[in-house]
């Protein structure tokens, strides 16, 4: 049996990206609003966009390669945003935490 | 009963003390139990020092049964408490119900952190400045302003 280790990569990373649903939608009923409420709306988002994106990593030798590298363009990017916002959200706590 | 707790008498239990809650007549042991239940000594404590009231730990249980007593700062209502918790519990009772009338199903944890701190004006302050930066952060900034200014008034700050 071939051992694929692209393949055990994609499905941790599947795993790890349910985990992070799963934190961020049990999360979300504690923080119902304020900066962090409004931020973690946001996030929540991004984490639905992203177990989506990830759950169709085992198809992308599928797609054609100019899709394919479309599809990556537009993961890097929206990975980008969420490490913005993450950045910006933990940095409006510790100014509001250090007011 | 868990022996850190902290009991306190309510409303009724207040009554009862004062002889103006006539349709509720208790024993004589609890009553020597209820009067010994102070707002400030834990249960371990009270069963040591209680001498003159048998099987404490039966009574104080019966007690709050009844109504008498409690260990909820939430379930307190109205000025008759000062008497048996001092005034930092009547202004924490205060800052409660503005807690709650503010937060509503959102006020669990800023009622725990405003159970959990001392007394004292200062301290309430420091914790009422707390829970406006966690109201601010997770909940709603007009509401930790409004939250503030008014539980501030209530601690004459």
């Amino acid at each position: 049996m071939d051992f694929d280790i692209t393949m055990v990569v994609n499905y941790l990373a599947i795993l790890t990206m349910f985990y992070c649903l799963y934190l961020v939608l049990s999360l979300k009923s504690a923080i119902p609003g304020g900066m962090v409420g409004k931020r973690w709306n946001f996030l929540t988002m991004l984490v639905g966009l992203f177990t989506i994106g990830y759950l169709a990593t085992p198809f992308f030798d599928q797609l054609p390669p100019d899709i394919l590298q479309l599809v990556v363009s537009l993961i890097f990017l929206f990975g980008a945003i969420y490490v913005v916002v993450t950045v910006r959200l933990i940095f409006n706590i510790i100014r509001e935490l250090t007011e | 009963m868990h022996p850190d707790l902290i009991l306190f008498r309510t409303a009724q239990g207040e009554e009862v003390i004062s002889g103006h809650g006539h349709d509720q007549q208790i024993a004589a042991n609890l009553r020597r139990a209820l009067l010994a239940v102070d707002g400030k000594t834990s249960v371990a404590t009270l069963i040591k020092k209680v001498f003159w009231v048998s099987d404490v730990t039966t009574v104080l249980k019966e007690l709050y049964s009844l109504g008498l007593i409690h260990d909820d700062v939430k379930t307190i209502q109205g000025f008759t408490v000062t008497q048996s918790g001092g005034a930092g519990l009547l202004l924490k009772v205060q800052i409660v119900k503005i807690a709650k009338e503010l937060l509503g199903s959102n006020a669990d944890r800023i009622i725990k952190k405003i159970e959990d701190v001392d007394g004292t004006p200062e301290a309430l302050e420091q914790a009422l400045l707390s829970c406006k930066k966690l109201i601010k952060l997770t909940i709603n900034d007009q509401v930790a302003e409004t939250f503030l200014k008014r539980c501030l008034e209530v601690i004459g700050k």
